[in-house]
């Protein structure tokens, strides 16, 4: 339905997210305070006729001038059936989101200037089905769901995360036009998610020679003889026969050669002093880039923010500790 | 963008073409044609073997077709020129329908293209053909928002269905209390539509053509007993003015009938020159168009109370406005009474008026006639006599006059039907000098038992006359009856035995000597009569005096006040049973019965805790209280056979009969 949803009029405009004014998200937060689970009833669901639904109101109008003018019973009984259809199908658009629950599901962190990924679930209890279910922050690109046979659905969305910090998307619209175009019902819901989002990495700065504990070239020392096999690059003349890959050679007919590295025993820290110089934005960009950098690498790092220490050391949960560290880094 | 589902694309293509079909006998071809190439070329786009039209040939198109309509019609102002020009909107909307939005248009289009069919049409197969219409764009409606993968034809029109079905009670609280009221303005009525009917002009084989047609004319609802056949004249039209050129009857002046009773207030001139006598007859009328003005009522109707029509110099109702959609209107009648107790000059010089050198035989022998009977009275039988001893016979083909019409038949054919008898009797009147005037209209009708009423049809059409007497008035004289006294008896058919309704093939009304097909005729005219007078005729009178009766006096604030509740209580009414019926989860039986048991346990203060199963809690139970081991290992025993082995019918049984066991023992207990 994206044509109504886009354009469905000026009401939908007074509504928008962007157009809410600070009063009216007090008394949205009051009607519905954040949690976690919320079953939409009377007090959380709004709704209004569309543009169509006007269309269709004024169309009625003038059946009923026409039942009038021509004197005609039959005309009159088509125009009030109509009407009563428009009221039926208010109802209908109502309960085709009365008593649908939206539950905070999982999320997944973002960099500044990314879009970060929040499932919510959708549920039905009892045997009420829900059609045509539109669900999203931004109104421009809602998803799509129907509980008819399921009686759960998981949805990602997608928002746009614009500064690191703790980022909250604020309330997640659920809307519907089901079933007759003429209505639209929907609800605001704040199901208190938040996530993360991590400063923007930004190529920049050099880490300072002193960081380096050699003077070899890279955090990763490609030599032979070491014993850690490392990979497969092609064959070039001079390699060594003895690291030719056979096996692979013997399937796809190409040669490669295999590499064996060895780490050079590197721990980094990443100091808030650094970047000294630039903004403290920046600064927090060229750190988060070279944690990305030293987590390739597989590097061992750590970080000293003021106020925080995080002790050297390698893989994912150590990298998302640190970017978090950087995400909420309060110093100034 | 949004395109639209192929399913619905089907549903609106079938639902245009159900809405356009029953207008296509009033379209001109060509608006049919480009229907159906309209369609054609859209389903030709949807299949991917054509594009859409090009911005200049749809120009070419809207601009030709309205440009025609106009030409075809020579007017645009005209409610068929509308229609048509509403219906190829429709179809060229279709061309450019390329979204939801666009589809959202023709859809309403669609409804009010239904809706004009109305205008025409107003009997209950074509109100159930409109619905079914309606059903189908409305599913065509739901299919529109719904997932485009879930589309479903069949569930779609469900869904219409029973939202439509839903509406069916709003619609129809709205549609008896909705306060009607008179048109805000005139609007343009269907011109070129031939009705059946009597006209205001009368030569000879007018009627005996009329006859042949079984149509209704109009049904009649008496309050009390139904007058007998003979006193059943419906007066229509008054025709006092004979042509010398047509050798036909008209109205004196055309269309002017001077100001009427109601319109003056009661202040015109002859309003105390008639007297109403005797009992009064009360009945309403649901008459069928005719696109004319007057209106059916039996001498002498009353004047008070009869809305847009008015009582008019020759004392008979005249509506105001053309009647061209069924029309129910209520009077009464004083079947005795007297119309123009004195006759002014000038009127008594109108209505003996004839043409110069008409005529001759007839003027002749009225002088004759005149010459031998002392009073006005005397000479009416002597002329009576003469039709009843001359040998005339009453046929419905009598054979087709020349010249002098009136000598013709008087002295040669003497065959004739009640135009020639009523017409050569009001000319031999007036030639005799006594006032007399031409009336038409219908005689009779038939008696239904099962609605209550009188139906009157084409063939019931009659002409007859009215004579002036000193101290009596206009007197209703009928020559047809002294020559076919079976006509007014007990009406056409054995009247004229073989010729009835002969030119016209497969009539109902024929078989009216089989006991069931007049039976099932009977039952299904009853039925339109109910639907004629309670819901096409449902007019802004109707409704108030039927809301009078059932809610007593009422006035606009009040009956918007009940609307207005009643429909909202009605809305609420729907709201519950459609949000709380769903929402309670349903038990299985099995488990009804168990909560049932375990309720009585939780009585004794045994209560199940959460998360306690059937065979530990039955364990704790018993421990409990070891009297009630049997019947609570029984209600297990039974419970999960019932729910978690085989799902049998008697399993549910057996557990039913077992807790009832155990309720008893407890109350026992207790």
């Amino acid at each position: 339905m994206p044509a109504a949803t886009k354009k469905d009029g000026r009401l939908g405009v007074f509504f928008n997210e962007a157009k809410r004014s600070e009063r009216f998200n007090r008394w949205l937060s009051a009607r519905m305070p954040p949690a976690n689970s919320v079953t939409l009833d009377q007090r959380k669901i709004f709704i209004l006729p569309t543009r169509q639904g006007m269309y269709f109101a004024l169309l009625v109008c003038a059946m009923v001038i026409a039942g009038i003018n021509y004197q005609n019973s039959l005309i009159f009984a088509l125009a009030f059936l109509l009407v009563s259809l428009f009221m039926v199908g208010m109802l209908h658009t109502y309960r085709n989101l009365s008593g649908l629950t939206l539950v905070a599901g999982s999320t997944r962190s973002a960099f500044a200037g990314e879009e970060a990924e929040f499932t919510t679930v959708l549920k039905r209890l009892g045997d009420r089905t829900y059609e045509s279910l539109q669900v999203g922050w931004n109104r421009e690109l809602l998803s799509r769901a129907e509980l008819v046979q399921d009686t759960e659905v998981r949805i990602r969305s997608f928002v746009y995360a614009e500064k690191r910090g703790r980022f909250n998307p604020g309330r997640i619209m659920v809307q519907t036009f089901y079933p007759l175009g003429l209505f639209r019902s929907w609800s605001w819901v704040d199901l208190d998610m938040s996530t993360i989002v991590y400063p923007r990495p930004i190529a920049g700065g050099e880490l300072p020679s002193a960081v380096t504990t050699s003077d070899k070239e890279g955090e990763l020392v490609l030599r032979d003889g070491a014993e850690d096999f490392y990979g497969l690059r092609e064959y070039q003349p001079g390699d060594s026969t003895r690291h030719i890959a056979w096996k692979t050679y013997a399937r796809s007919e190409t040669l490669m050669t295999k590499q064996y590295a060895a780490y050079a025993d590197r721990r980094v820290w990443l100091e808030w002093d650094y970047f000294a110089g630039t903004d403290k934005e920046r600064r927090l960009s060229h750190l988060c880039y070279w944690v990305l950098a030293l987590n390739r690498t597989n590097d061992e790092y750590g970080l000293r923010l003021p106020g925080v220490e995080i002790e050297p050391g390698r893989g994912e949960p150590h990298r998302d500790r640190v970017l978090r560290a950087l995400a909420l880094c309060d110093a100034d | 963008m949004d395109w639209i589902p192929r399913n619905v694309l089907i549903l609106l293509l079938v639902a245009l073409a159900l809405v356009i079909l029953p207008h296509v006998v009033r379209l001109p071809v060509w608006i049919t044609l480009l229907c159906i190439s309209c369609c054609a070329w859209r389903i030709m786009v949807f299949r991917g073997h054509w594009s859409y039209p090009r911005k200049w040939v749809k120009a070419l198109f809207v601009f030709g077709g309205f440009l025609s309509v106009g030409f075809g019609y020579g007017t645009l102002l005209g409610l068929e020129p509308w229609i048509a020009a509403l219906i190829l909107a429709f179809v060229l909307k279709l061309l450019e329908m390329h979204q939801h939005r666009d589809a959202h248009t023709v859809i309403v289009l669609a409804y009010f293209v239904a809706l004009t069919e109305f205008l025409f049409e107003q009997s209950i197969p074509y109100m159930l053909y409109i619905y079914a219409c309606i059903t189908v764009i409305t599913a065509a409606l739901i299919g529109l928002n719904q997932e485009a993968a879930n589309v479903s034809l069949q569930q779609a029109m469900k869904k219409a269905s029973v939202m439509l079905l839903q509406a069916m009670p709003l619609m129809l609280v709205l549609f008896v209390l909705f306060p009607r009221i008179a048109p805000l303005w005139t609007v343009p009525l269907q011109t070129n539509i031939a009705r059946t009917g009597v006209t205001d002009r009368l030569a000879p084989g007018n009627i005996a053509q009329l006859v042949q047609s079984d149509e209704l004319a109009f049904r009649a609802t008496f309050e009390g007993p139904v007058p007998s056949s003979r006193q059943l004249y419906w007066r229509g039209i008054v025709l006092s003015y004979f042509d010398h050129e047509d050798q036909a009857w008209t109205q004196q002046r055309p269309g002017v009938y001077g100001p009427t009773l109601q319109s003056k207030d009661g202040e015109v001139p002859w309003k105390d020159n008639m007297e109403y006598l005797g009992d009064e007859v009360k009945y309403s009328i649901v008459m069928e168009p005719t696109n004319q003005n007057w209106v059916f009522s039996l001498t002498l109707p009353k004047a008070e109370g009869a809305g847009r029509m008015g009582l008019v110099r020759d004392f008979r109702f005249y509506s105001l406005q053309k009647i061209n959609a069924k029309f129910r209107y209520e009077l009464t009648s004083y079947l005795d009474n007297r119309m123009d107790i004195t006759l002014s000059d000038f009127w008594r010089y109108r209505y003996t008026l004839l043409p110069d050198d008409d005529n001759p035989k007839t003027s002749e022998l009225a002088g004759s006639l005149r010459a031998s009977s002392d009073t006005p009275e005397e000479y009416m039988s002597n002329v009576m006599l003469y039709y009843a001893t001359e040998g005339f016979v009453y046929t419905l083909r009598p054979p087709t006059l020349d010249g002098d019409t009136i000598d013709e038949f008087l002295f040669n054919s003497r065959r004739g039907f009640c135009e020639h008898f009523a017409s050569s009797f009001v000319y031999l009147m007036r030639a005799g000098g006594v006032p007399a005037r031409i009336v038409v209209g219908y005689q009779g009708g038939e008696y239904n038992r099962r609605g209550n009423y009188v139906a009157v049809h084409q063939f019931d059409a009659h002409a007859w006359s009215e004579v002036w007497l000193e101290g009596r008035g206009w007197v209703r004289v009928d020559p047809t009856s002294v020559v076919s006294p079976e006509r007014i008896e007990s009406g056409l058919e054995s009247a004229v035995e073989g010729e009835f309704l002969s030119d016209i093939g497969l009539s109902l009304m024929k078989f009216r000597s089989s006991l069931i097909i007049t039976e099932l005729r009977l039952q299904l005219s009853a039925l339109n009569h109910y639907w004629d007078a309670w819901v096409v005729g449902y007019s802004p009178s109707v409704q108030m005096s039927m809301l009078n009766r059932y809610l007593g006096e009422l006035n606009r604030q009040t009956l918007g006040m009940i609307l207005v509740s009643v429909f909202f209580g009605m809305l609420g009414f729907t709201a519950l049973l459609l949000l709380l019926r769903r929402s309670q989860h349903k038990l299985a039986p099995a488990d009804r019965e168990y909560l049932k048991f375990c309720r009585y346990l939780a009585n004794q203060g045994l209560a199940r805790s959460m998360g306690e199963g059937p065979i530990s809690y039955a364990r704790r139970v018993v421990t409990l209280r070891p009297e009630l081991a049997t019947s609570v290992d029984a209600v297990t025993d039974a419970y999960i056979r019932a729910n978690f082995i085989d799902d049998r019918p008697e399993d549910v049984d057996t557990l039913r009969k077992a807790v009832r066991r155990v309720r008893l023992s407890v109350l026992a207990g207790a």
